[in-house]
């Protein structure tokens, strides 16, 4: 597509207003991208917890440790964040909820749900 | 796979990969939850039991293959000179090449005992 005119271009952060759909879709994407990293961790810990007995209960020791919980948090937002949001886009698909009004609510729902979530679990852990 | 998912197919796959990762990584944390505290016996007879372990390969195959379409799209986006595209796409390559070995060096393991 050509255009003619100059487009106006808001690049600056702090004057983009991103709309809810918008904060769905880039949290879409930064959530994967934290998925992405865990990737390798994740494949360390199945090879290590099926090795033999002492590992397996060493792994266990590694996720229950402070400092893995604190890294857990990410995770937790991210898994719960694509997840809900990913449904949501696949309902999009089906042209399910693809009006804007529902398309905004829905974009709450998730953004707020996955949000929930992860203080339901951060609150599992330490209370 | 052809090395280049172009536009229809790689929406496809990733719509398709998106659905299978969803089902096992719920149904496997609600197992987990279930044998809640977990011991090493139960957990290995688990993961070696032949359907789980396909369903596990699987698993990790959909999402080497959800990852490559998700983070080549985002680098579509943002990583604009060619040159930087063209070795962050050949990284991203490579890195789930090398988690596709140590999938399969995992599980071949598992598979001798």
């Amino acid at each position: 597509m050509k255009t003619k005119y100059k487009r106006p271009k808001h690049l600056n952060l702090l004057k983009i207003r991103l709309p809810i759909t918008g904060i769905a879709s880039i949290n879409h994407r930064l959530s994967g991208l934290i998925l992405f990293l865990a990737i390798p961790f994740s494949l360390y810990l199945l090879q290590l917890s099926l090795s033999n007995k002492e590992n397996f209960t060493q792994t266990l020791e590694y996720l229950s440790s402070p400092w893995i919980k604190v890294l857990f948090i990410p995770l937790v937002w991210a898994f719960a964040h694509h997840l809900l949001a990913g449904i949501r886009f696949l309902l999009i698909d089906l042209e399910i909820g693809v009006h804007l009004s529902a398309a905004r609510l829905s974009a709450w729902i998730v953004v707020v749900a996955a949000v929930v979530i992860t203080l339901i679990a951060v609150a599992g852990w330490w209370l | 796979m052809s090395f280049k998912v172009q536009g229809m197919r790689a929406w496809l796959l990733q719509r398709l990969t998106a659905i299978y990762i969803a089902i096992y990584a719920l149904s496997l944390m609600g197992w987990l939850s279930y044998q809640s505290p977990l011991s090493y016996d139960v957990w290995l007879n688990f993961i070696s039991h032949p359907v789980i372990l396909i369903a596990t390969v699987i698993f990790y195959l959909s999402l080497f293959i959800h990852a490559w379409v998700g983070i080549r799209d985002v680098l579509f986006d943002y990583a604009k000179p060619s040159g930087v595209r063209f070795i962050l796409l050949m990284s991203l390559a490579f890195f789930l090449s090398v988690m596709t070995l140590w999938l399969f060096v995992i599980f071949v393991g598992l598979v001798k005992i």
